[in-house]
């Protein structure tokens, strides 16, 4: 039987074996894993380094303490990522006093004239990162829901307890915005 | 991978100095709670015992009070009168 974690083990034996024996090498495998992709996720989230570290440290805390309740259904990292935009939206929601995806999507029409993917995907990483901290909070974050965890509409919604359509919606005007903010920014460089 | 996953991927890079300082924060804050949680592992149950006895209920049977200690004896002697040590080989496990 083994006695401790090493990094050939996948996400799941790590987890078996730090809940038998609370290893401390198990701990730190998975930390090492995931701390950059959580404190990533966060910067992006809250634009700000410190409650970044904040929010990473109480977002592990959360994890390990809840490890036990992992389900199995989904991969590890797709349940490390939706505690990771809980804990941050309602970061966000709080600071915000209100709900930072907006209500009147919920009666969203059918979508028209939608902005193709390729026009966010072909701009450039530096011109990406400044666009994308210039927008509203719940549009950062549902943009990268979409595009850098290529999560389904299906997911967000029930991530954000919304509908599929409310959720197009969003997509549709966080692109529309994206696009403009480039061409607002970017204008003299082209 | 698209340019969203290369911002992800450079953003984690970028702050690589912030993840040794938050390691040492969550091994302290985990070793707090493990501590906590063995502290009221061990007490909660005698302290709930306590309640019932004091509120004329029986201590409970499977809690048994533990054996006196006996010193060792320094010479391998027998320790009283009633202890003679093992009778036969079939005592000796």
């Amino acid at each position: 039987m083994e006695t401790s974690c090493n990094k050939q083990m996948k996400d799941l034996e790590v987890i078996h074996v730090y809940l038998r024996k609370q290893a401390s090498n198990c701990f730190t495998l998975l930390y090492d894993r995931y701390a950059a992709k959580i404190f990533s996720k966060c910067i992006s989230l809250l634009k700000d380094e410190a409650l970044a570290q904040d929010a990473t440290q109480e977002i592990f805390t959360k994890i390990f303490l809840n490890l036990s309740r992992f389900e199995e259904k989904s991969q590890f990292s797709t349940w490390v990522y939706s505690v990771t935009y809980n804990f941050c939206i309602d970061y966000l929601r709080r600071k915000n006093k209100q709900d930072i995806f907006s209500e009147d999507i919920e009666k969203a029409p059918e979508l028209e004239d939608d902005i193709p993917d390729e026009e966010l995907l072909q701009m450039e990483v530096r011109q990406l990162r400044t666009v994308l901290e210039k927008m509203p909070d719940g549009d950062r974050a549902i943009l990268l829901m979409k595009y850098q965890d290529e999560m389904s509409i299906k997911d967000i919604a029930d991530m954000l307890d919304k509908t599929e359509s409310a959720i197009k919606m969003q997509i549709k005007r966080a692109k529309e915005k994206a696009q403009r903010l480039k061409q607002e920014l970017f204008q003299g460089a082209y | 991978m698209n340019n969203f996953q290369r911002l992800f991927e450079e953003d984690g890079d970028r702050y690589k100095n912030h993840h040794e300082t938050i390691r040492q924060n969550l091994l302290g804050t985990l070793g707090v709670f493990r501590f906590v949680g063995q502290i009221v592992e061990v007490y909660i149950p005698r302290v709930a015992d306590m309640i019932v006895s004091f509120s004329g209920g029986n201590a409970p049977e499977d809690t048994p009070l533990p054996p006196p200690h006996h010193e060792p004896p320094s010479s391998g002697a027998p320790m009283g009168p009633n202890d003679h040590g093992p009778v036969g080989t079939g005592d000796i496990r």
